[in-house]
This record gives C-alpha cells, sequence and structure tokens, in this order.
C-alpha cells in the first residue's frame, strides 16, 4: 500500500517508524489531523495567528514524541490531548506576560471575538461563539469537544484525564450557560 | 453518524435549542491556509530539528530480540555457569546443614503438646492474671462520687442562704400591728393586760413610757396601783 493512500494510523506509525519513510509519514500525519486541531485551538483561542503558532508548537511535539506512543488509546485522541494541553499552557502563559491585569479571561476573549473579520453580533453562530468564551477554560473545552467534534466521553476522558461522570456534568452545565447566555439576547 | 445521531439525542433529552442550532464555524481563515499549512508545520519542524539536533533522534530501539528470549534467559546464564571449570559437578547448591528424620512431620503434634502443658502449668499455680487496662471500680465510681458530693453541698447552701425561713418568729413578724392589736383586744381581757403589763412584758414590747401611761389612762388603771 502506498504511503500517500495510507491513512490508517497503524501504517502510519509503522511508517513514521522507519527512517526511511518518516518524514513522508509525518506529512501524511499533519495532512490528515490539521484541520480537526486548528479549529480545536481556534475554538479556544479565538484569533487566527495563536492558533497558528500554537499549532506549530504541537507538531513539534507530534514529532519528538510520536515513535514513542505506545497505542494505548486512538492516535487522535493522543493527538488532541497535546494540543489541549498546549493551549491551556499558552493561555497561562499569555497571562502572566500581559501587562494588563485581567481579572476576568473570559471576557479578554470574548473581546477578542468582536474584533474578528466578519463579525455579526446578530448571527446565531457568533452568539454562540460569545456563549462559549464565557464558559471557564476547561468547561469550554469538554463544550467544544462534545457539541463539536462530537467526541464520546470515553474518549474525552482520556484526553482530560477526568471521569465520564464528572464530563458529563460539566458538559450539561456548560449547556445551560451556553442557552442562557443566548436567551438573554 | 453514530456519535452526531447520540450528541443530537443527548440535546433533545435536555429540551436545549442547541441541537436544532448551527454549528458552523464563523471564524475567517485565510485562503489556501489548510493546502499550505502541512508544509508549513513540517518546515517548522526541521527548523526545530535544526536548533537542537537532538530532537531529530528517534528513540525507537530498532534491534529484534530472539523470540521467547529473556524468559529464557535465567536457565541459559545457570547452564553456562554449570558447564565451566569453575564450578565442581558435584556442587550441593542447597543449604549444609540436617534435620533429624519425621521433624517436620511430629513438629505440630510437638507444639500443640507444650502449649497444653504450659496451660496446666498455669491453671495449678493459679496465676492470676492481672489486666494492665483494667481499672478498680473506685476509679470508676470517681466521677459519680464527686458529682454526688457537689449536689449535696449545693443543696445545702441553698436551703442555709436562699430557702425562705419558715419558723414562727418569722411569720409572726410578718403579721401586721393591727391585727395583733385587733387580736389582742378581742381575746384579752384587763387583767390579762396588767398580768402582761406587771411581767414587764411591756418592756419586750419595746414601748415607751408615754405610751404605757396613756393605754393605762383609757383602760382605767392607776398607774400607781401597778408600783
Amino acid at each position: 500500500m502506498a504511503l500517500s493512500t495510507a491513512t490508517d494510523d497503524r501504517s502510519l506509525l509503522l511508517a513514521f517508524r522507519d527512517e526511511s519513510t518518516r518524514e513522508q509519514a509525518f506529512t501524511q500525519l499533519v495532512r490528515l489531523y490539521q484541520e480537526r486541531l486548528y479549529w480545536h485551538v481556534r475554538r479556544m483561542v479565538v484569533e487566527h495567528e495563536d492558533t497558528n503558532d500554537i499549532l506549530q508548537n504541537v507538531f513539534i511535539k507530534v514529532w519528538k514524541n510520536l515513535a514513542e506512543f505506545r497505542e494505548q488509546s486512538n492516535l487522535y485522541t493522543w493527538l488532541y490531548r497535546i494540543a489541549t494541553n498546549e493551549t491551556l499552557t499558552w493561555i497561562e502563559q499569555q497571562k502572566k506576560r500581559s501587562s494588563v491585569a485581567i481579572t476576568n479571561d473570559e471576557s479578554s476573549y470574548a473581546n477578542k471575538l468582536t474584533d474578528q473579520r466578519g463579525y455579526d453580533a446578530n448571527k446565531i453562530e457568533w452568539r454562540l461563539q460569545q456563549a462559549i468564551q464565557t464558559l471557564p477554560e476547561k468547561q469550554r473545552i469538554v463544550f467544544n469537544l462534545r457539541y463539536y467534534d462530537e467526541m464520546p466521553y470515553e474518549e474525552m476522558a482520556n484526553i482530560l484525564d477526568t471521569s465520564v461522570g464528572s464530563l458529563k456534568a460539566s458538559y450539561h452545565h456548560a449547556a445551560k450557560k451556553v442557552e442562557a447566555f443566548i436567551k438573554k439576547g | 453518524m453514530k456519535h452526531h445521531n447520540d450528541i443530537i439525542e443527548e440535546l433533545k433529552q435536555w429540551g436545549s435549542p442547541l441541537a436544532d442550532m448551527s454549528r458552523a464555524m464563523p471564524y475567517y481563515v485565510p485562503t489556501a491556509y489548510f493546502e499550505t499549512a502541512t508544509h508549513t508545520f513540517v518546515k517548522g519542524v526541521h527548523a526545530a530539528n535544526a536548533a537542537d539536533p537532538a530532537m531529530g533522534y528517534s528513540k525507537y530501539m530498532p534491534h529484534t530480540v530472539p523470540f521467547g528470549y529473556f524468559s529464557e534467559f535465567p536457565g541459559q546464564i545457570y547452564n553456562a555457569a554449570m558447564s565451566t571449570d569453575e564450578f565442581p559437578a558435584d556442587l550441593n547448591v542447597g543449604h549444609p546443614y540436617s534435620v533429624p528424620a519425621n521433624y517436620f512431620d511430629e513438629l505440630p503434634g510437638n507444639i500443640l503438646a507444650k502449649i497444653q502443658a504450659t496451660e496446666k502449668q498455669d491453671a495449678s499455680q493459679h496465676i492470676k492474671t492481672i489486666s494492665l487496662t483494667r481499672k478498680s471500680a473506685w476509679y470508676n465510681m470517681r466521677w459519680a462520687a464527686a458529682a454526688v458530693l457537689l449536689i449535696s453541698i449545693s443543696l445545702g447552701s441553698y436551703k442555709m442562704l436562699i430557702a425562705p425561713q419558715y419558723n414562727i418568729e418569722h411569720q409572726l413578724a410578718s403579721v401586721p400591728l393591727s391585727a395583733l392589736d385587733e387580736y389582742a383586744s378581742m381575746h384579752t381581757d384587763d387583767a390579762d393586760g396588767t398580768a402582761v403589763l406587771s411581767n414587764g412584758q411591756a418592756v419586750n414590747l419595746q414601748l415607751n413610757e408615754e405610751e404605757i401611761i396613756h393605754y393605762l389612762n383609757e383602760k382605767g388603771i392607776n398607774e400607781n396601783e401597778l408600783n
């Protein structure tokens, strides 16, 4: 099977472990997962440039550690975990670097949202994004993974190291908060 | 598709309007970003590699190991050691001590016999077992005794200091003078009055001389007759 058409994770991993096909396998992996990971990160940090920077860090980490990936979970679960950790690390670093004390992180991202190209407060998609930005970081991740990425709770538990029950409760609360925000108008 | 349906169903169960809401991403993405992103990210990885050469080296071990190698390894070492001249052929790898015949078979019975013998000896010597944790009855009752003493003192103090004194003198002292006068006039005659006065009990009534004379005059008694 030609590597360019190999899409299953197992083939990619074997090809990556082979020196002669490593770069080709990595390129294929990036092509397969970049868009999903991009939106996962962008829904958290809003800005395209910030998303691009974080995603670059994610793939550098993937290159470093893919050879040791023990396949105890799906490859994409592992990739999501790296992307989530990198995003949260980046957000923490931004908080420390910011010269202005941000007492409400959610409001700073809400402000970034209104600066986005094509922003329209009357459109439900933007209202939904505004509502999501009011959620605490961890809850925002849970909501995005479930609502947008349609991820099963068991896989989310692997990514976030949280129990399925906690995730269900967190998602439920997040959904209620989002609804309340949208209804408030 | 199954996950999609599960999520929609879940939201509908909660009665959430999110179930019917559009999930399109409204964010702007630069044109052809994803087409060029792969190349950009791979280039970025190479740049990171150049900055940190060790990053490019894989930690994956390319060597293969024969099947069952590690499980058979201890046995192979033993056989190899035994086959050398350094170890005598008749090397006894067991311990050098000898054990009497049938020792382990008889051991449980011997121990039991010894235990029974010890118990009999204890019973015959009437060894009293003193519990280190047992306390005397007085030790346990000390708090009750203290409570009883306290209650007794409290009751006694209450009786002495606070309880009203229900004696005759106290009761009489509380009777008004007008009532006494009325009683005396109803139940005594002049003779009794004289007897009272002659006994000097007027002094006990704490009357002054003027009052006595006034009384005598009212009663028609001459004071000189009293002397």
